[in-house]
């Protein structure tokens, strides 16, 4: 296989799109249970003067479930790997990272891995582990609520072996299909989704928190049901050089609920220069 | 709310965005087991434990966003007594007819304006139903398991075929080779019968060696096989060499028409002729000597059929529905055979997706046929 059609697979396993106009690049990741669509009304507001790389990560959205290997999305380690994979696939430098949930530890282990391919990481409804750890961390969840969880998911996803699963398969649908799957809160294969909600909320990468050297901004939101408000702040407390901001914006998804709040903190974090950026050494 | 609404038979909330509830209705309120003030003006996560709170954020929240009313989703409501009732939930948006008549823009346009979308929801209990579910998720899991340990079983066995076959294929060149050597060598000091045990011994031996290199190669293409363009002459002369001493001593004769090329498995097809004719022989008439007769005809361009033709004792006809059954014994005991034969070759001609059939008449001699997918010309 040639060079060229590696980062051919590579763009289309994650389904990546670029657009804007800019010469410094925003990535924008999603979170669990979704896909780039998440970011539909934020995105589209950098496309004036940055380059907006958007992606689903694997078995999410139109990723290319045929390249989903269990094994390598058993951890975030192999989510972790796709976004290096795409950034070197698009020859990116100094990214802007900006996650939601789950991906934003997607973009730590990345930045920890090629520091040099990053120059900010954006940090929306953040969390490093939803477990609780008692007494020293509570990050919402005990395991039971996972297991919950996950038995939640087998059912909603029961018929999607025998209904979804044909339209799915099919990497480019007709627009009816399409749309169908659109239209359906289960359209991801279940055994992708459960993986991607095992390596989610199993995951505790607290002790990765140090090692981040590029400069994070940590945006909590208020009344998040996924991330307990004191998570935001154990956050800001051991990633060397990061900002802290609360939004008024409730609930998990502020890219959603509040667009217009989260793009402006966003985007005023960006142009920020480094010496305005509030920095705290520990 | 209208008064059926509110002692209806079915739980009703509406909330905001924010997931305030702005609305409950009694039925859904009793069964939360708190007044209805109690519980409007609440966020509606306060109806769910954890886990479908994690749903709701993450799965059901983004899709009412973004185009669709979520229908029958699976999810448990908590009591106020930490009870949980498993129900199905439709959640819609609630101006959707006015949404529709706009060429249904909320897709696109976040609420910037600060005023707030509403949902409704309306729920049943569902406690029959996920009880079948649970059995459903239970027997689909065990069912996938199987199917895994099967597949894991399969590929262990085909791995062990295939090292046997390799560890089979020294020690027949070594036999060949030996056979060889005493042939080269020795050959002078040996009669007549020594001398024709001998050539016996390096043409089995070939053909032993033969069906390994088969075998492995069946092997390496998995249980499927892939087909190939394949000779017949060749399969046939290949697998009639096996019956060389016992057609000789028996006085047969083989006649072979003209055979076509088809698209099949060779080591398959040697040992269906195999079968065949080992079939004929051993079923051959006392009072005449055998005469085997192979030919083809093509039924279209797609088709052959193949006949494979003996005058030997005949199956009866109330039988010849039942010989390739596996374990069918025609004959008894009186003549060796595993009773398998037949069905072998029942077996690799569905394999090749052909049929095989059988005409017969007691005492004349059957006529064994089957079709295979000719080469495209």
């Amino acid at each position: 296989m040639n060079q060229s059609s590696i980062l051919d697979r590579i763009i289309r396993r994650n389904n990546v799109c670029i657009s804007g106009q800019g010469d410094r690049a925003v990535m924008f990741v999603h979170g669990l249970g979704c896909d780039q669509r998440m970011w539909r009304y934020v995105a589209p507001t950098f496309e004036v003067d940055f380059k907006v790389i958007l992606m689903d990560l694997s078995g999410c959205g139109r990723s290319d479930l045929s390249a989903f290997d269990l094994d390598r999305y058993s951890n975030l380690e192999g989510y972790a790997q796709d976004i290096l994979e795409v950034i070197a696939a698009l020859d990116l430098q100094d990214v802007v990272f900006v996650g939601h949930s789950v991906s934003i530890m997607l973009g730590a282990i990345a930045s920890i891995r090629q520091p040099e391919k990053f120059s900010k990481l954006i940090m929306v409804a953040p969390s490093p582990c939803y477990l609780n750890y008692p007494p020293d961390y509570l990050g919402g969840f005990d395991r039971e609520d996972i297991e919950e969880l996950l038995d939640l998911m087998d059912k909603n996803y029961m018929g999607w072996a025998s209904f979804l699963a044909p339209l799915a398969i099919d990497y480019c649908p007709s627009p009816e299909l399409a749309q169908e799957l659109e239209s359906s809160f289960c359209s991801t294969d279940p055994i992708t989704a459960k993986a991607f909600a095992k390596a989610t909320f199993y995951a505790d990468c607290r002790s990765l928190l140090p090692e981040i050297v590029t400069p994070c901004l940590v945006m909590q939101c208020s009344e998040d049901a996924l991330v307990p408000e004191p998570v935001g702040e154990y956050l800001h407390h051991h990633i060397p050089k990061s900002s802290y901001i609360k939004l008024t914006a409730t609930g998990h998804c502020p890219h959603l609920s509040q667009p217009v709040e989260t793009a402006a903190f966003i985007r005023s974090y960006i142009s920020a220069s480094m010496a305005n950026t509030v920095s705290r050494q520990i | 709310m209208s008064d059926i609404l509110e002692f209806a038979p079915c739980g009703y909330i509406r909330f905001s965005e924010t997931g305030i509830i702005e609305r409950i209705n009694s039925t859904l309120a009793n069964w939360i087991g708190a007044p209805k003030h109690a519980i409007e003006g609440q966020s509606i996560q306060s109806l769910l434990p954890k886990a479908g709170q994690i749903f709701l954020q993450s799965y059901i929240f983004p899709q009412l966003k973004f185009s669709a009313d979520v229908e029958e989703c699976h999810f448990k409501l908590l009591t106020r007594s930490g009870e949980r009732i498993p129900v199905l939930g439709n959640f819609y948006w609630s101006e959707r007819e006015a949404c529709a008549s706009s060429n249904d823009d909320r897709t696109n346009q976040p609420q910037l304006d600060g005023s707030t979308t509403l949902y409704d929801v309306i729920i049943i209990r569902a406690h029959k139903r996920h009880q079948l579910e649970n059995a459903l998720v239970l027997a689909q899991q065990k069912a996938d398991a199987t199917v895994r340990e099967l597949k894991k079983s399969n590929d262990s066995l085909g791995r062990f075929a295939n090292m046997v076959a390799h560890d089979l294929k020294s020690p027949l060149r070594n036999i060949n080779r030996l056979a060889e050597y005493l042939s080269d060598d020795y050959e002078d000091l040996l009669d007549d019968d020594g001398k024709d045990l001998l050539k016996k011994l390096d043409s089995t031996s070939q053909q032993a060696i033969y069906f390994v290199d088969k075998l492995l190669e069946y092997g390496s293409l998995g249980a499927k096989g892939t087909l190939e363009e394949v000779d017949l002459n060749r399969v046939v002369t290949i697998a009639s060499e096996t019956f060389s001493e016992s057609m000789a001593t028996t006085g047969a004769t083989l006649q072979i028409g003209r055979l076509p090329t088809v698209m099949g498995i060779e080591i398959q097809l040697v040992q269906l002729f195999q079968n065949l004719i080992g079939n004929a022989i051993k079923y051959r008439s006392p009072d005449r000597s055998l005469i085997i007769d192979i030919q083809a005809t093509q039924i279209d361009e797609k088709e052959c059929k193949i006949w494979v033709k003996d005058n030997g004792v005949g199956i009866p006809a109330q039988y010849q529905q039942d010989v390739f059954d596996i374990l069918f014994r025609l004959h008894g005991k009186d003549l060796e055979g595993a009773g398998i034969g037949l069905a072998t070759c029942k077996w690799i001609v569905q394999n090749h997706l052909g049929t095989i059939g059988v005409e017969s008449n007691i005492d004349e001699g059957s006529s064994f046929y089957f079709t295979l997918r000719s080469i495209d010309r």
